[in-house]
């Protein structure tokens, strides 16, 4: 009934499942304002999770997403705010900043052979650095410069129609990703590779060449999850996003695609981190004390965790 | 040739003279300070070192290494070890939690000086003085004002209060929650005042903006927002316009810090208040007591200072007086250690 291990069946299963105990718990659940909050603010980290779960498909690991995450939105916001470039061209630039990152990450998994694993954990560490050193550690704000300069892409955090363009955003970048993942050659490549990385090879697949793009692609999604966090808060700090990793991680996995790659959706990995939304927005509507509410997370992830229960061997 | 050698042998035992002479006479070399801090987890940290590097501009008789401790009290804790086993002679420690008071004393019980700053150990023998602010006063200080604003708008009770913590555990979180709550209880029990939310958001502007929209979207009668730092009050500003609630007079906002972008708001009126504990006036007269401390031994008076704390200046900003008030708090200039050998200094506000 729920499906097979990888199905969408199953976090789409819970997070229904998850929606009508939180409505339960609070009536309040249940309003259009309510789930705005949740996609809205679950937007920024679904969009860097669609980069993961390309990057988990592999059969790698991405723990640098969220300095990356940061420095992209500090990037642009340094060239807006301190250097007046024109948002367009400064967006663009923290996006191929950001692809850079995830191509060179590549490389050094490619031809460097270091697992992902270490890789990702340096880039956790630099990248953060990098962020830091935008403006000695500071935040950056419209308000940083005498006179101010606003940043110009706040335009991302708006309405259309009444509903949130993060929300549109995130919407088309999931799309985009599973239309990728599951109508162009490019799903069978990554799966492959994630699934028997010599078979790969044998039938002629450049399973370097596609590692290098796929870590790009998770690197350009986390800049522009900064982007978008930026325009949504009207500010950048160095640390901004710290726990997206592990959240970002954790909604994948939710969302059906193993550790060891091979399979999975990107919708699944979107609703996987839509449920860890819920989990918070749950934790904020039924006024849970705050020092139990880290507790409350585990054992509502640990509940989570059991939908995305693999086969016989979980590692 | 007797004469020769001789002369030779003067000549060199009256250039080794002189140039011990001279040595001695050339300023002895720096003491090694360090100064460990939580580092750019929050946004009140980055103006802390860069003021330290700029008090230690004054003093070139300590070299002042800066260390970043990442928001880890275990980070700290090795920090200080390595400090002392590097040979260091003085630490400013920017203590993140009190489980580093073990370590900070065993630094003091092996000949290191510590002064701490902004948030204290637990045990003054671990330390020469701390400089700092009280955050529970801080903590009262916001909460009050915003309470005698919703008495003088004549707000109908109960007022509704949502509460932004900071991060669980910490020790300025615990501080500033509990001078909250010294104004809030009392008129909790009387009725006054209902609590509906009381969250951590991390001091982080995208986690309060994140809670207090999911809160919004349950009720937007909110009368007053009391927020730890001025990052989160800023981030339950940006809710509240999301959500088309006027900030600063159907529903208000208090926060902390003197960030920039807060005093702004204070101008505009979209934030009630802040309190001033100015990062500037704290490193430099830690850095003043650690070069007192070194070169004279020099401790706050215990009549005056009882536990060697020495409280900076804060300041409630509101409308009244925010255009006195520069980012931070930091003044034009910062007044003298109100102790031992010290100065008056000008200095640039940090942005």
């Amino acid at each position: 009934m729920f499906g097979r291990p990888g199905s969408m069946r199953r976090p789409v299963g819970f997070l229904l499942a998850s929606c009508i105990v939180a409505s339960l718990l609070s009536p309040a659940f249940l309003s259009v304002r309510n789930f705005g909050a949740i996609l809205t603010s679950s937007s920024f980290l679904v969009v860097a999770a669609v980069g993961e779960a390309f990057v988990i498909m592999l059969g790698m690991i991405d723990l640098g997403l969220e300095s990356v995450l940061a420095a992209g939105g500090m990037f642009a916001a340094w060239l807006t705010v301190f250097h007046g470039v024109p948002a367009a061209p400064a967006v663009l630039l923290a996006l191929c900043a950001g692809a850079g990152t995830g191509a060179a990450v590549g490389l050094l998994v490619t031809r460097g052979r270091i697992p992902s694993f270490i890789v990702t954990l340096s880039t956790y560490w630099g990248i953060r650095g990098v962020a830091l050193l935008f403006n000695g550690g500071n935040y950056i704000s419209p308000d940083s410069t005498t006179p101010p300069h606003p940043f110009g892409f706040g335009g991302l955090a708006t309405n259309v129609g009444g509903v949130s363009t993060l929300i549109l955003i995130a919407v088309a970048v999931v799309a985009l990703g599973q239309i990728a993942i599951s109508f162009t050659p490019i799903g069978s490549w990554v799966k492959t590779v994630g699934s028997n990385e010599n078979a790969a090879r044998s039938v002629g697949l450049s399973a370097d060449a596609i590692k290098v793009a796929v870590f790009s692609v998770s690197g350009l999604l986390a800049a522009l999850g900064g982007v978008m966090v930026t325009a949504w808060q009207h500010s950048i700090y160095p640390l901004t996003g710290q726990g997206d990793s592990l959240e970002a991680i954790a909604g994948v996995i939710l969302g059906g695609i193993p550790f060891t790659g091979g399979r999975g959706s990107i919708v699944g990995a979107a609703l996987g981190v839509l449920v860890i939304g819920v989990i918070n927005d749950v934790i904020v509507l039924i006024g849970l004390p705050a020092r139990y509410q880290y507790i409350f997370v585990a054992c509502v992830l640990i509940l989570a965790g059991l939908q995305a229960r693999g086969g016989r061997w979980v590692k | 040739m007797n004469n020769f050698l001789k002369a030779c042998t003067f000549a060199g035992m009256t250039a080794i003279a002189v140039s011990a002479l001279t040595g001695s006479a050339v300023a002895a070399k720096p003491k090694n300070v360090y100064f460990i801090f939580t580092g750019y987890a929050y946004p009140y940290f980055a103006p802390m070192a860069e003021a330290v590097k700029q008090a230690a501009a004054h003093y070139p008789d300590m070299h002042i290494k800066i260390v970043n401790a990442d928001n880890n009290a275990s980070q700290e804790i090795t920090d200080i070890k390595e400090a002392v086993a590097a040979g260091a002679q003085g630490i400013i420690l920017n203590t993140i939690q009190e489980s580093v008071t073990f370590a900070a004393k065993q630094a003091m019980q092996q000949g290191v000086p510590v002064v701490t700053i902004d948030r204290d150990v637990s045990n003054p023998s671990a330390r020469v003085v701390f400089i700092g602010d009280s955050d529970v006063t801080l903590g009262r200080e916001e909460t009050a004002y915003g309470i005698k604003t919703l008495e003088k708008m004549n707000v109908p009770k109960p007022w509704h209060v949502a509460v932004l913590q900071g991060t669980l555990g910490a020790s300025v979180s615990i501080d500033r929650l509990k001078g909250a709550m010294d104004v809030l209880q009392p008129l909790v029990k009387s009725g006054a005042v209902k609590i509906v939310l009381n969250q951590s958001a991390d001091f982080a502007t995208n986690e309060a903006q994140s809670i207090m929209s999911t809160e919004l979207a349950k009720t937007g009668n909110i009368q007053l927002v009391v927020c730890a730092n001025d990052a989160m009050a800023l981030g339950a500003i940006n809710a509240l316009k999301a959500h088309g609630i006027a900030s600063g007079s159907k529903t208000l906002v208090v926060g902390a810090d003197a960030q920039p972008e807060s005093l702004d708001a204070v101008r505009e009126g979209t934030q009630l208040d802040t309190v001033t504990h100015s990062p500037f006036v704290e490193a430099y007269w830690a850095v003043e007591a650690m070069q007192n401390y070194l070169f004279g031994k020099v401790k706050p008076p215990a009549a005056k200072f009882p536990q060697g704390k020495v409280i900076i200046p804060m300041t409630l900003v509101t409308k009244a007086n925010v255009a006195k008030i520069a980012a931070w708090g930091t003044p034009q200039e910062i007044p003298p250690l109100p102790y031992g050998k010290s100065r008056a200094f000008k200095v640039v506000p940090a942005q």
